[in-house]
């Protein structure tokens, strides 16, 4: 199928963006284009300008800063992989992208455009939220907004973006050395988006005992949502008997919707047992490191 | 159309029967149907009286709608509107009907609406109740909707999200239009379910 | 003959260069001056009738050259004519919808702009009134007395009824120690080629002309049906099948083709229409989707006695105008009994009509309809009595040294060693290193391996009346005055290499190396009447065809050089691109001095004796010599050619947290007669079988009860992909043919017609611990996990009626 007619501009600059976007605040933003493109050219979504922010270079960046790593919007999927730097600092954020659909997409899309979109089930958003990042937001009168991420999701592909406004970076808490993390997502095929997906990042001290704990499940809420597992928190060393408690809890206190990827029930129980494996895994690799 | 009761298993010709034979009574073993289901209640600090007449005005049912565009009344408690529904990229206009039927005044109606668009074509009805309790009323409301045409698919998985996000939009903004009416600025929300 | 052989070598294919280079020439490649594009108005209703449609905005739109609806479009053309009619009611129904609407997504409204992003804007301006009716999709439902009809006339939903008996059928039922039944569904998917349907048309009222180009599997019925749909002179008619990516038998029809023909006729301009994922998932052929009710009667030692099946056949809105569809139901009650012996057999179909688009052909076309309930039961029958499935199946398959056989069905087998194809799959899967693996390892993490194994037969060259799928083929073979030859041929290339496959043929035939061979096809001015690619008639019809008309034209030209040097044509022989003398080497005449001999220099008059009819070219006509449409004194009827056979077997891994199914190991044996290029027949098992794969794994065009197709693209219809299944194992036995001239018996559906069966065997026997009986198809994740769930709620009921019986009483407290 063809899209509808829209008019077509190139920023060459994030102030030319911002300038563009204050006369236009009905244009979409057109960055990797892997979700946005095919929604057009099915007439799903019908803009009547694109603003296409490729040329944009200001937005595409990975930085360390002291206690945190920036991303500009516009850095890559295949880029975030190639990084040392996340490699090294936040290897969940690495780990995960490897699981966005295929090459030719992780070379186009983008962090920013994908956490906009917001599927329910995004890889980087899950694991994003697990991290606890928050993303920076410009209007065009050069006015920043920060947001922290699980706030920034309202419903499904609904964020807290308003029209004048673009997101320009996202910040990620730099996780203390020796941590362990661990990502596991269940699809249909290799590169599918998933059914349902987690991700945990911990700490352990010495005696084996896990000192901080965030997880998030994706695909199971409208959004990605944190977990409070706060009861495997300082509770001794991790064993089984905790953790399937943990997982009774948890499940008591979820309701995935039914939808047409998968059940309500079914969903629960994928969540069961993600819940188990990564939390297992991050913990592995947390008393290892 | 009301289920037939299912044809008997044909008798089998044969007089002994195998113990070994695993011929089993047709279950239903399909899919579970899925239709959109959102449920929940609404609480207004207003009175049931009041908040039945607002419910029942047009006027007021146009501002509140997410994405209402024009309307004009057919007949009584019959609309004929255009309406932009969407989230984020994705958006439709429909042009639709809407009916209000089996009114017990003051207490109850049902709303049957049908709508078409480039994106697809869109069944819903909903009941709403009222029940009230020392000055607030609590809306009581079920929607069942059935979308049809290209808009499945792709946007599939936001369905139930956007349209729980739209309900709420509408009783918010139906509580403002009551709360502007001099009634004090408060208005209390229980958490949805759904099926 | 002496020299190198070609046919059995493998061969690079001629072809492959375009492809891979992206040199190919596909329908939508195809541009002419002032072309025009083609959009359609889709219904979303799935059956409703239509009130009103408003146009008006659509034509003012700058751009569009034509809007027309089907009742307009009734002044250019009639209703779809039919394809096939064996028994069946033949609806009266449009390529745009009149009056009615059956199936969502059927088109209503045509248009053509300038460009299809325009098409796509007017088709969004047009509105379109509807009543909706009642809708059915079940297969069973629309069997009900009182389902909604889509053809009120017909006064039941059901387009076709056939059955057939043969043998003491009661008697063998009464008499057997076992007899099992089961109810057996499969789901509705197709073949989803990558090319979708795509057609340019361009009518010429200054020519008379209609020129259509179409991505087609049959260029020649192509032209049949669109002139009879229009009432246009056939001869006038001129259908152009350029590179056809991919078809699987999704495309042997006139259907949405015809509508740039219509648009093409009012606007005097070339019209294109390439359909988008959406119209081919929507609109496009769809397959399989079927309810099976079988019994088995055996014996204790697992000897097959009775058979008897009921098929019912959902074809959506119509299975012989807008496509083939219906008759896939009667092959597969024709091919039910396999590759088995029986003593009675009893058969019915009926094929139903329900609001869903319309059904076709998909590799297999009721071949797999008759594999798939068969080999699940096999194996559900060898479980019960004890008996392993491997032994069940060698204890009933026919022999080698018993072909010909005639199944109790009708038709012959040709020649085939079932029981080798057997053992060799079990070998190349290493079957008793799986079950030993098994035994090792199911449980650990979760996660359970089960090996599946299964029988095919896969009758091929068919030949069937009253239908499209008829019974000839027809080739000319022609020498250029250079030496270099042209076959002729209405087959065409839908990626199964006939550009090399028939060069390899022709080569060995006259002594000549595929370089020197090019065939012409895809082209109906061009070539004579064929009716294509379907039923692996390729190997059967077309190379049958080829070689005799090259052995015609061999014999003609032994003649002239006889004539040549006044000897005996009987000394003669073709050798290395040559006729040359068998004692007296000296005399040696290449076909290049043949040709400029007869043609020029000198030329016919002093070379070619009077005997020689035609020394240029030979054309042979050939039909089947062992298809019967005259009912023998039992009834029956034979109309397919040949029958390949295999065995293969299939190891997959089920994560029973999860539910999600990984296959490890697949392994096929296949018997397709000679060979004529083994890599394109390996090639053929490997894609095949992996779409069987997604039959039985990922694919299905799900429609809800209201007839709305869910999934529309393909991120929601499902293909496997090269990461999801390992390598295909394929090795091949050689049992020629005794029908056709080469030995060959086409084999190209094979893999796909039972890889369905035997992942679902593998799967259940994956959980066999767990009592668990697969039934609908995909096994999606969820599925599988549902399953499990069921087992262990009945494990869990049973053991707490258990402790309940055993408790011991209680005795009452006082409180």
């Amino acid at each position: 199928m063809k899209p509808c007619a829209f008019s077509y501009v190139k920023a060459s600059s994030l102030d030319n963006l911002l300038a563009i976007l204050s006369d236009n605040s009905d244009a979409k933003i057109l960055a990797g284009g892997q979700s946005l493109v095919p929604m057009m050219n099915m007439r799903l979504a019908r803009p009547e300008m694109l603003i296409d922010i490729n040329d944009v270079t200001e937005l595409r960046f990975i930085t360390e800063e002291q206690d945190h790593i920036r991303v500009g919007a516009l850095t890559r999927y295949n880029e975030i992989i190639e990084s040392d730097l996340i490699k090294a600092k936040i290897p969940l954020l690495s780990d995960v992208t490897e699981y966005i659909g295929y090459i030719a997409i992780r070379n186009r899309g983008t962090i920013g455009g994908s956490l906009v979109h917001n599927d329910p089930s995004a890889e980087i958003g899950v694991a994003l939220v697990c991290l606890g990042a928050e993303v920076v937001l410009v209007n065009s009168d050069a006015e920043e907004r920060v947001v922290p991420l699980d706030q920034f999701f309202i419903t499904t592909y609904l964020t807290d973006i308003a029209p004048d406004e673009i997101l320009r970076e996202i910040r990620i808490p730099i996780p203390a050395a020796h941590s362990g993390h661990a990502f596991k997502e269940v699809s249909r095929r290799v590169g599918d988006f998933a059914m349902a997906n987690a991700a945990a990042l911990m700490q352990v001290g010495t005696g084996g005992e896990i000192t901080s704990l965030s997880f998030s499940f994706g695909g199971i809420g409208d959004v990605p949502m944190q977990i409070d597992l706060n009861a495997l928190v300082d509770n001794g060393p991790l064993v089984e008997e905790k953790l399937d408690q943990a997982v009774t809890k948890v499940l008591r206190e979820i309701d995935p919707e039914s939808d047409n990827v998968a059940s309500g029930d079914y969903k629960k129980q994928l969540a069961g047992v993600l819940l188990k494996q990564v939390v297992s895994e991050a913990y592995d690799r947390a008393t290892n490191s | 159309m009301p289920e037939k009761p299912k044809e008997s298993a044909k008798q089998h010709p044969k007089k002994r029967r195998s113990k070994f034979d695993f011929a089993r009574p047709r279950k239903e073993i399909r899919k579970e149907k899925k239709r959109m289901n959102v449920t929940g209640e609404y609480i207004l600090e207003c009175s049931k009286e009041r908040t039945w007449r607002a419910l029942n005005d047009p006027q007021v049912l146009s501002r509140c709608t997410p994405g209402f565009q024009s309307m004009n009344v057919v007949a009584p408690d019959h609309y004929e509107g255009v309406v932009k529904v969407g989230i984020g990229s994705i958006s439709g206009t429909y042009k639709g009907e809407m009916k209000l039927s089996d009114k017990v005044d003051q207490e109850k109606y049902t709303i049957i609406g049908e709508g078409a668009g480039p994106i697809g074509i869109m069944n819903v009805t909903g009941n709403i109740e009222l029940q009230e309790l020392d000055a607030l009323t609590t809306i009581v409301y079920s929607f069942e909707a059935r979308i049809g045409g290209a808009v499945k698919g792709l946007a599939q998985r936001g369905l139930i999200p956007i349209a729980k996000y739209l309900i709420k939009q509408f009783f918010g903004s139906l509580a403002e239009e009551l709360a502007a009416e001099k009634i004090e600025n408060r208005s209390a929300h229980i958490p949805e379910t759904s099926t | 003959m002496t020299g190198e052989k070609w046919v059995g070598k493998r061969l690079e294919r001629k072809e492959d260069l375009r492809f891979v280079t992206g040199h190919g020439t596909y329908t939508d490649d195809v541009t002419l001056p002032g072309m025009l594009h083609a959009a359609m108005v889709r219904s979303p209703h799935a059956h409703a009738k239509i009130k009103s449609i408003d146009c008006t905005k659509a034509q003012a739109l700058p751009g569009v050259h034509a809007v027309i609806t089907g009742e307009d479009a009734k002044k250019y053309w009639g209703p779809l004519p039919k394809s096939v009619d064996i028994d069946m009611k033949i609806p009266t129904v449009f390529a745009l919808a009149v009056d009615k609407i059956y199936y969502m997504g059927e088109p209503v409204v045509a248009v053509a702009a300038d460009t299809r992003y325009l098409a796509e804007d007017a088709v969004d301006l047009i509105e379109v009134e509807y009543e909706p009716l009642e809708i059915v999709v079940d297969t069973e439902k629309a069997l009900a007395p009182d389902a909604p009809l889509l053809y009120p006339e017909w006064g039941n939903n059901i387009q076709c009824e056939w059955g057939m008996s043969v043998g003491p059928v009661e008697e063998i039922f009464a008499k057997a120690d076992h007899v099992f039944e089961d109810r057996i569904p499969h789901h509705r998917y197709s073949g989803v080629p990558i090319e979708g349907r795509a057609a340019l048309a361009d009518y010429d009222p200054y020519n008379r002309s209609l020129k259509l180009w179409c991505s087609t599997q049959t260029p020649l019925i192509v032209r049949t049906l669109v002139a009879q749909t229009f009432d246009f002179p056939e001869h006038d008619v001129q259908v152009i099948a350029p590179d056809v990516g991919g078809a699987f038998g999704n495309k042997i029809q006139a259907d949405a083709e015809v509508i740039p023909c219509l648009l093409s006729m009012i606007t005097g301009r070339p019209v294109k229409w390439t359909e988008s994922r959406q119209e081919n998932l929507l609109s496009g052929i769809q397959c399989r989707d079927y309810v099976w009710n079988i019994k088995i009667a055996v014996d204790n030692d697992g000897t097959l006695r009775g058979l008897k099946g009921e098929v019912l056949g959902n074809v959506g809105k119509d299975g012989t105008c807008h496509a083939a569809g219906a008759g896939k139901f009667l092959v597969a009650c024709a091919y039910l009994p396999g590759p088995y012996k029986w003593q009675a057999y009893e058969t019915n179909t009926k094929v139903v009509v329900s609001n869903k688009a319309p059904s076709g052909a998909y590799r297999g076309y009721g071949k797999d309809i008759a594999n798939y309930p068969m080999e699940i039961m096999m194996n559900r029958i060898a479980d019960k009595l004890g008996i392993s499935a491997v032994d069940l199946r060698k204890k009933n398959m026919i022999e080698a040294d018993e072909f010909p056989y005639q199944q109790i069905s009708g038709p012959i087998y040709d020649s085939g060693d079932y029981h080798l194809c057997l053992d060799k799959a079990l070998d190349l899967i290493d079957y008793d290193e799986v079950r030993a693996r098994q035994a090792k390892q199911n449980g650990k993490d979760g996660k359970y391996i089960g090996v599946g194994i299964g029988s095919m037969l896969e009758p091929s060259g068919g030949a069937v009346p009253m239908c499209i799928f008829n019974s000839y083929e027809v080739a000319t073979v022609r020498m250029m005055p250079e030496g270099g030859f042209h076959v002729l041929t209405g087959h065409q290339n839908i990626g199964q290499g006939i550009e090399t496959t028939l060069c390899q043929v022709v080569a060995d035939e006259m002594a000549c190396t595929p370089d020197d061979v090019r065939i012409i096809f895809g082209d109906t001015n061009a070539v004579p009447y064929g009716l294509g690619p379907w039923s692996s008639r390729g190997a059967t019809f077309n190379v049958s065809c080829v070689v005799e008309a090259a052995r015609k034209l061999k014999t003609n030209l032994l003649e002239v050089c006889a004539n040549i040097w006044q000897c005996d044509g009987a000394e003669l022989e073709f050798q290395g691109g040559a006729v040359v003398h068998k004692s007296d080497t000296i005399r040696r005449m290449t076909l290049k001095e043949i040709g400029n001999q007869t043609h020029l220099f000198p030329g016919a008059f002093g070379v070619v004796p009077e005997s020689v009819s035609n020394p240029f070219e030979a054309t042979h006509y050939w039909t089947s010599p062992v298809a019967f449409w005259k009912p023998d004194e039992l009834g029956r009827i034979s109309l397919y050619t040949t029958h390949p056979s295999g065995s293969s077997a299939v190891v997959v891994e089920v994560d029973t947290d999860t539910g999600k199914i990984t296959v490890l190991d697949i392994a096929m044996c296949e018997d397709i007669g000679t060979l004529i290029n083994p890599t394109i027949c390996e090639g053929q098992v490997q894609g095949g079988y992996v779409q069987g794969i997604g039959g039985a794994l990922l694919e299905e065009l799900e429609y809800d009860e209201y007839g709305q197709l869910l999934n529309t693209d393909l991120t929601s219809y499902l293909h496997p992909l090269a990461s999801d299944v390992p390598d295909v194992k394929v090795v091949h036995i050689q049992s020629p043919s005794p029908f056709t001239p080469l030995g060959t018996k086409g084999g190209a559906e094979g893999g796909t017609l039972m890889s369905c069966a035997v992942v679902v065997n593998a799967v259940e026997d994956a959980l066999r611990s767990f009592d668990v009986k697969i039934s609908d198809l995909p096994l999606t994740p969820e599925r599988v996990k549902g399953l499990l769930n069921a087992a262990q709620a009945k494990r869990d009921a049973r053991k707490t009626e258990r402790e309940r019986k055993t408790a011991p009483e209680k005795t009452p407290v006082e409180v």
